[in-house]
């Protein structure tokens, strides 16, 4: 046999090797689809609010990528609205919420107001967040949504749900990107 | 008419010189311009399905990522063969050895007709884009067309230097004339690796996007938008990876042409020059993973969002595949090794540490590929109490794999070690001494890693978790750098035999062969993921693609994809050498 004929079936063999792992040993995982841009009708009930909170918890807002006992990168959310007082009488908290429902809005939209110990950006002695404001960068919630998972942070910590639906009763469309 | 040609060469090789001192000058020049003249910028469009143009039989994002693949391979060729062309150049009249500039010179007549065929599938993507994505490109080129115009004109600095340099390597061989062939040389480099880093800026822009608002409008700096958060460590990684790259495509070629080498000499050569791009290989491969480090955690950085899908979501299983090529590509490299211990006289009385360095090897690999979450059926899982193996699980972790990746570095710089040694015989009186602290240096280097590893990566925080691979990193590259000194002075007046060379088994070649495909089939997989963290964004966060290829494949499609990929590279780099092989034999590549 030729050398070229051994080189290229042993290269072929190799790239076989690689692309048979691939498809048949590594677990067969199928990308989920981009999300709509027209995300869903605007909530009329507070039930409708608190369902929207969840949806967007656990998939466009990509909070529960962090803030779950498995990835253990951000605090745990499951008592975030009974311990937001304490937070906002905590030395450290540097925003200006004066009720519990205004500390969850604003640790959503300006996450840096205060940082639970241990969880801030290496080397700056937790004063400043990792977790991008949900408004901007690739998140990009919208107002509704971000009340909606406000409430939804209600809901979980076993208080009452504060914030109201907007709108006039009418389902309409949430904006997203 | 020869010293008239000389005296061309060197007048223009001497007026070329300064412009690589001028590099940043124009660069930053040129931004400034742009923010002088920066006009009022419009948001990034928004697009819809109809927005992309279509061409019946031609899937739009195939096409792309073929081109642009091909297109990385053979660019990363031809970038990376100038400098150690130009290293051996240098070492050959340092040393005052032949050998250096025969073999520097194979090299670039390998890479010389490389370079067109990059031209071309620069050319093809360029095309595929305007036809395809004009509203993306027209965003891009509204943001970075100053860049473009400097690429291109870099591209004829780069193209008119590489000319002269190859055409130039007789005629400018002695003298003063050697020295403006070797500044040439210079040139050649400089502006070939500025092309990647404009390259790089579109592309990191894309993943990275800065000087941009929310809505995608442009500041009006270009230098705000080059900058983003992912050139720089881009642009060490690609740099490292394309020397490492370069090397082992070359030593293939040695590789092969030793296994049909007619006579003993030119099986000598070829066993030399597979040896010196392989060193050339691994030497760029051994600080690879750190500018990796660097580059994932630019990208935590700018987006924990993107950073987790990265390594905690869809891809983390891309990760163990890439473990699994690293791993083959570790386990080949050491392999040609112990077999070249065989070119020294002494080497047979390091082959009883071969399989203690072995077994190292493979148990740190089987600990890189260990997945954290495992695939189970509700059934499996209930009788594991969980998705993770109660002792497997942790191996799954970050700490373990980079205890497991750095003491795999430590033992290939061990076989190292013991190759340099076949030949090798210390003459100085601390020898044992110096052996003696060599071994300490190892251990302590290994209780230290794994220390590191365990403490702050198991029982303390994540930010911790993620801070101690740096003092890891750290004692491997001390170790190195150490043990490296300690052995200069021992070897100084040692007893030196010379290597027999082409006196390996045609088996060890065939570790060259594994390492090129490896790092082929590597640098498409991870090209894929680098681009598929944007998931469906052209621009992440900026720009949305909403053409109808906006979702992300699976791996086990971008598999596919990259096999096919690396075939077709394969046989035209085969082509490539072929043509190099059969001007060699007409003499026509030495005129």
């Amino acid at each position: 046999m030729s050398n070229f004929l051994k080189v290229a079936l042993f290269s072929l063999f190799i790239i076989g090797i690689y692309t048979l792992y691939s498809v048949k040993i590594i677990p067969p995982i199928t990308p989920e689809a981009p999300p709509k841009e027209e995300a869903s009708a605007e909530p009329v009930t507070v039930e409708e609010l608190i369902a929207l909170g969840e949806q967007v918890y656990n998939g466009k807002g990509a909070c529960a990528l962090c803030h779950s006992p498995v990835a253990g990168r951000a605090p745990l959310l499951e008592n975030a609205a009974v311990i937001a007082e304490d937070r906002m009488k905590d030395k450290n908290y540097k925003g200006k919420a004066a009720s519990a429902e205004e500390y969850l809005y604003e640790s959503l939209a300006e996450p840096s107001a205060f940082v639970v110990p241990g969880f801030g950006l290496a080397g700056t002695n937790d004063t400043v967040s990792p977790m991008p404001a949900v408004q901007a960068s690739a998140i990009g919630l919208s107002e509704i949504e971000i009340k909606a998972v406000v409430a939804y942070l209600q809901h979980l910590s076993g208080v009452e749900v504060t914030v109201k639906p907007e709108g006039d009763g009418t389902p309409g469309e949430v904006k997203s990107k | 008419m020869e010293s008239r040609l000389k005296r061309i060469f060197f007048t223009a090789a001497l007026a070329a010189f300064p412009l690589l001192f001028l590099l940043p000058d124009i660069f930053s020049g040129c931004c400034a311009f742009a923010a002088e003249t920066a006009r009022a910028f419009g948001p990034a469009p928004i697009l819809s399905p109809g927005d992309y143009p279509k061409v019946t039989g031609v899937n739009p994002r195939m096409f792309i990522w073929m081109a642009a693949q091909m297109h990385l391979w053979f660019a990363a060729f031809v970038l990376a063969v100038p400098i150690f062309v130009l290293l051996l150049e240098i070492a050959g009249v340092i040393k005052k050895d032949k050998r250096y500039d025969k073999v520097a010179y194979e090299f670039l007549r390998v890479s010389l007709t490389a370079y067109s065929i990059t031209a071309i599938t620069g050319g093809l993507l360029l095309l595929g884009l305007i036809v395809f994505y004009p509203d993306l490109m027209k965003y891009l080129s509204g943001i970075f067309g100053p860049t473009m115009l400097l690429y291109a004109l870099f591209f004829f600095v780069e193209s008119a230097a590489l000319y002269l340099y190859y055409y130039g390597w007789k005629p400018m061989s002695a003298g003063n004339l050697k020295w403006a062939h070797i500044g040439v040389g210079l040139i050649l480099n400089a502006s070939g690796t500025t092309l990647m880093f404009i390259a790089n800026a579109w592309v990191t822009f894309m993943m990275t996007p800065a000087g941009v608002d929310i809505a995608g409008v442009f500041d009006g700096n270009i230098w705000h938008a080059v900058r983003n958060h992912l050139w720089g460590p881009m642009n060490l990684h690609r740099f490292i990876a394309n020397i490492a790259y370069g090397g082992s495509i070359v030593a293939a070629y040695a590789a092969y042409r030793f296994l049909g080498a007619k006579g003993s000499d030119e099986k000598a050569h070829y066993d030399w020059m597979g040896y010196t791009a392989n060193l050339v290989a691994i030497g760029a491969l051994l600080p690879l993973p750190f500018a990796g480090y660097w580059l994932t955690a630019e990208i935590y950085a700018y987006s924990q969002q993107m950073g987790i899908t990265l390594m905690g979501g869809l891809f983390a299983w891309l990760f163990i595949i890439q473990a699994v090529l690293i791993g083959a590509l570790f386990l080949a490299a050491n392999y040609y090794l112990w077999c070249g211990f065989k070119r020294g006289v002494n080497g047979e009385r390091y082959y009883k540490y071969v399989k203690y360095i072995a077994f190292v090897i493979a148990a740190t690999f089987l600990v890189w590929f260990t997945p954290h979450t495992l695939i189970l059926t509700p059934e499996e899982a209930s009788s594991l109490g969980g998705q993770y193996h109660p002792l497997l699980g942790p191996l799954g972790l970050m700490p373990a794999k980079n205890i497991a990746v750095n003491i795999m570095l430590l033992f290939t710089f061990l076989s190292f070690l013991l190759y340099r040694r076949a030949h090798r015989t210390p003459t100085v009186k601390w020898a044992r001494i110096g052996t003696a602290i060599e071994a300490a240096l190892f251990t302590a280097a290994i209780a230290n890693i794994i220390w590191l590893g365990v403490y702050y990566g198991y029982f303390t925080n994540s930010v911790y978790k993620v801070a101690s691979s740096v003092p890891q990193v750290a004692t491997t590259l001390f170790v190195i750098v150490a043990c490296l000194v300690i052995e200069y002075f021992m070897h100084r007046k040692a007893e030196v035999s010379e290597l027999k060379w082409g006196s390996v088994p045609d088996r060890s070649q065939y570790a060259l062969f594994l390492i090129a495909v490896s790092f082929t089939w590597l640098m498409g997989l991870m090209g894929f993921v680098r681009s598929a963290i944007r998931q469906h964004w052209h621009v992440y966060s900026v720009m949305r693609d909403n053409s109808p290829d906006a979702f992300t494949p699976s791996i086990a499609y971008a598999a596919k994809t990259v096999s096919i990929g690396t075939i077709i590279f394969m046989a035209i780099i085969a082509f490539i050498f072929w043509l190099s092989h059969i001007g060699q034999e007409s003499g026509a590549g030495d005129e």
